[in-house]
């Protein structure tokens, strides 16, 4: 039996991440050298979707500085893969608390564009023009495994030409307030991977099956063990930005981060050697 | 005419079908509803829905209980009994024994909104899981658990074309390698806050006088959607697979399409282009020439601007093909499923294979000129029918197309 192996070229990678109390500024504040948003593009956007777009344009700033890359402001026929964890929640709070006070006339017509699981992907494909297809996936604490099989798979589909893999979460889940709102200190998280098989990226993100899947016994779940980090991989991805590259694992060569998926695969994060140190990212933190 | 086919040994056949529906739990009773053009629309108490006292939709009137599913919430039971039924209809086997342990098997479903459900489910019954962190695994994978499967496990999100993104995902996984066997659909549920938001957002139909005749997709008086809910799985599995333990196969889904609008977060775009290539995307992916389409399930939700939008999208996709193309929306019998409708309406192109007859978009009475497809009105028509396409369109500019045709 083959081992099916999805592999992809990561051209640009970048990290935003925001406290609570910055989301306002976030939502108004320009990316300058990125393609901008139309106006109040982002007035009703749940805090995982500010975040995320903001990474997909920090990474499209960061392209476009590449000197003959190819792709420089490209991606019309990308896929949009975003996986916002947990997402919608200190909207729904506050749209639950009012139908409970003032009925259904209370409750905002943006809650299921705006804070639906496809939203954040909707929003990167219709603020940014990218025409292909936009998806959210998982929503859950799987949602970073989830999202990995998602993108690479799709990159395969006809009329898609890469993929922009967008994550997001809060460091620590917030415990929300009675009105619904979120601590100020709360840390959001956003890092967008665009996968483009064209490209001569300085990572490469890859599946590999294990030749043979377990069977799980009944006590297992199929959800990754110990739900990985979003916070781990911002950090790493950050730190390999810097000269020098980042502090690799001990037992990984090459590998700059990688994921065992509870059903029998492993998603990596591979480092092309000679690109150390010089990685493209920009980071913002507000 | 139709080219030669594209048919591998990973060639995604449909072995399996399982639903929870407004219109009934089984394949049969849904086809039968579906020819014989019943509508599954009906008055409900519409207390907390919406600021009308009468209220209507297309609710599941009965759930099949499975074992082991106490934890599971509703969304969660007509998922898992869906998905049950699927595997069951399949001739799977479950971990205990039978072929589905010895396959490799994944799991995908459309939810677009299970966590949002979830907390206000929560909520409405005195509860707090919205104001505090909770990290139980999501229902793709609680299902995973029950049913022992032990492949990978998906939910994604195209909001009115998501269960259509499960489909066509299982479908890759297949083609890859990854799964030898994949059950895919998905589901949804009437909930206050969604009804609410729909609502307000002046999407659903307001002929609350007189139910039955509320949904009523192509047709100029039409006013909106009307809101259904259920559950749609299909087990997608490898050709060579299904042949080598002799699986009944129902059909074959030969071709996915998808692209994206990005013109709006919710209305579609006026310009056809984008929805257009999705759905010549998925005929050339199944190598299909529009005249080989012998049946076309329009998205068709009944919305004033999205039936004249998708009216465009397949003239310029099938272009002059177009006019002898029977179209219908099942939407007018069933509601709109939403994150579920695109895996039920997938399960309409089987049964209008099936039973070679094109099921009818009940109430157009009056076609909008805007519309001019040929359409199927009031009563279902005997047709030939091999190759089916099956559109899907989703907020934020989502499209999707299907191609589903007859096993060979």
């Amino acid at each position: 039996m083959t081992t099916p192996h999805l592999s992809c070229p990561v051209a640009v990678h970048a990290t935003v991440t925001c406290r609570a109390a910055g989301i306002g500024v976030l939502r108004e504040a320009p990316v300058p050298g990125a393609p901008p948003l139309p106006p109040r593009f982002l007035r009703h956007a749940d805090e995982h979707t500010v975040v995320g777009i903001r990474a997909v344009q920090e990474a499209m700033a960061a392209l476009g500085q590449s000197p003959g890359n190819p792709r420089a402001g490209a991606g019309d026929r990308f896929a949009v893969v975003a996986a916002p964890c947990g997402a919608g929640r200190p909207v729904s709070a506050r749209t639950l608390v009012n139908l409970r006070e003032g009925g259904p006339v209370t409750v905002s017509p943006h809650v299921v564009p705006q804070c639906s699981l496809h939203a954040l992907a909707s929003a990167v494909s219709v603020g940014l023009r990218i025409h292909g297809p936009n998806i959210g996936v998982g929503g859950g604490p799987e949602a970073l495994s989830e999202a990995f099989v998602t993108a690479l798979s799709l990159l395969d589909e006809p009329g898609v030409e890469g993929c922009w893999l967008v994550l997001t979460a809060w460091d620590e889940e917030p415990v929300l307030d009675d009105r619904g709102d979120v601590p100020g200190d709360a840390v959001c998280r956003g890092v967008a991977l665009a996968l483009d098989r064209a490209a001569t990226g300085s990572l490469r993100l890859s599946l590999r099956t294990v030749p043979r899947m377990a069977v799980l016994d009944a006590a297992a779940t199929t959800s990754p063990p110990g739900h990985p980090s979003l916070a781990a991989l911002a950090i790493l991805l950050e730190q390999a930005g810097r000269a020098g590259g980042p502090n690799l694992p001990g037992d990984c060569d090459g590998c700059l981060w990688s994921l065992r998926l509870g059903w029998g695969a492993m998603v990596n994060l591979d480092l092309a050697p000679a690109a150390l140190g010089a990685m493209e990212r920009r980071r913002i933190a507000a | 005419m139709t080219r030669a086919p594209l048919r591998t040994d990973r060639s995604a056949m449909i072995t399996g079908i399982g639903a929870v529906t407004p219109l009934g739990n089984d394949f049969d009773t849904i086809a039968d509803g579906l020819l014989a053009g019943r509508s599954g629309v009906v008055e409900i108490d519409g207390a907390g829905f919406s600021r009308e006292a009468r209220q209507f939709a297309a609710p599941v009137t009965a759930i099949p209980a499975v074992a082991a599913d106490d934890s599971l919430d509703r969304l969660g039971r007509i998922c898992l009994a869906a998905a049950n039924a699927a595997r069951a209809d399949a001739g799977l086997g479950d971990r205990r024994g039978g072929p589905i342990a010895a396959a490799r098997v994944g799991l995908v479903l459309g939810i677009g909104a299970e966590q949002l459900k979830g907390w206000e489910a929560d909520f409405l019954a005195g509860g707090r899981q919205v104001f505090c962190p909770d990290r139980s695994p999501s229902l793709v994978h609680r299902i995973a658990t029950h049913l022992g499967i032990d492949g990978p496990a998906v939910t994604v999100a195209a909001a009115c074309a998501s269960s259509g993104y499960a489909l066509a995902l299982a479908r890759r996984w297949i083609a890859t390698g990854l799964v030898d066997v994949c059950l895919a659909g998905g589901g949804d549920i009437l909930s206050p806050t969604g009804f609410a938001a729909f609502y307000n957002l002046r999407a659903l139909s307001r002929r609350s006088d007189d139910p039955v005749r509320a949904s009523r997709p192509f047709d100029r008086d039409r006013d909106g959607f009307v809101m259904g809910e259920g559950s749609a799985v299909l087990v997608l599995e490898a050709r060579r697979h299904a042949e080598g333990r002799g699986a009944r196969v129902r059909g074959e889904l030969a071709g996915v399409g998808m692209s994206g609008d990005a013109a709006h977060m919710v209305i579609p775009s006026d310009d056809p282009t984008e929805a257009a290539r999705a759905i010549q995307l998925a005929l050339r992916d199944a190598g299909v020439e529009p005249a080989g389409v012998d049946y076309v399930n329009a998205h068709a939700a009944g919305t004033p601007v999205g039936d004249v939008a998708e009216a465009a999208a397949i003239r310029l996709a099938l272009g002059r093909a177009a006019d002898g193309i029977p179209v219908s929306s099942t939407k007018s019998m069933s509601g709109h499923l939403v994150s579920a409708a695109a895996a039920f309406e997938a399960l309409a192109c089987l049964a209008a294979i099936d039973r070679q007859t094109i099921p009818p978009t009940l109430n157009l009475d009056h076609p909008d000129e805007r519309c001019r497809l040929d359409h199927v009105p009031h009563v279902a028509r005997p047709h030939p029918v091999t190759v089916t396409a099956s559109n899907s369109f989703g907020f934020g500019g989502a499209n999707l197309c299907l191609v589903i045709r007859r096993a060979a």
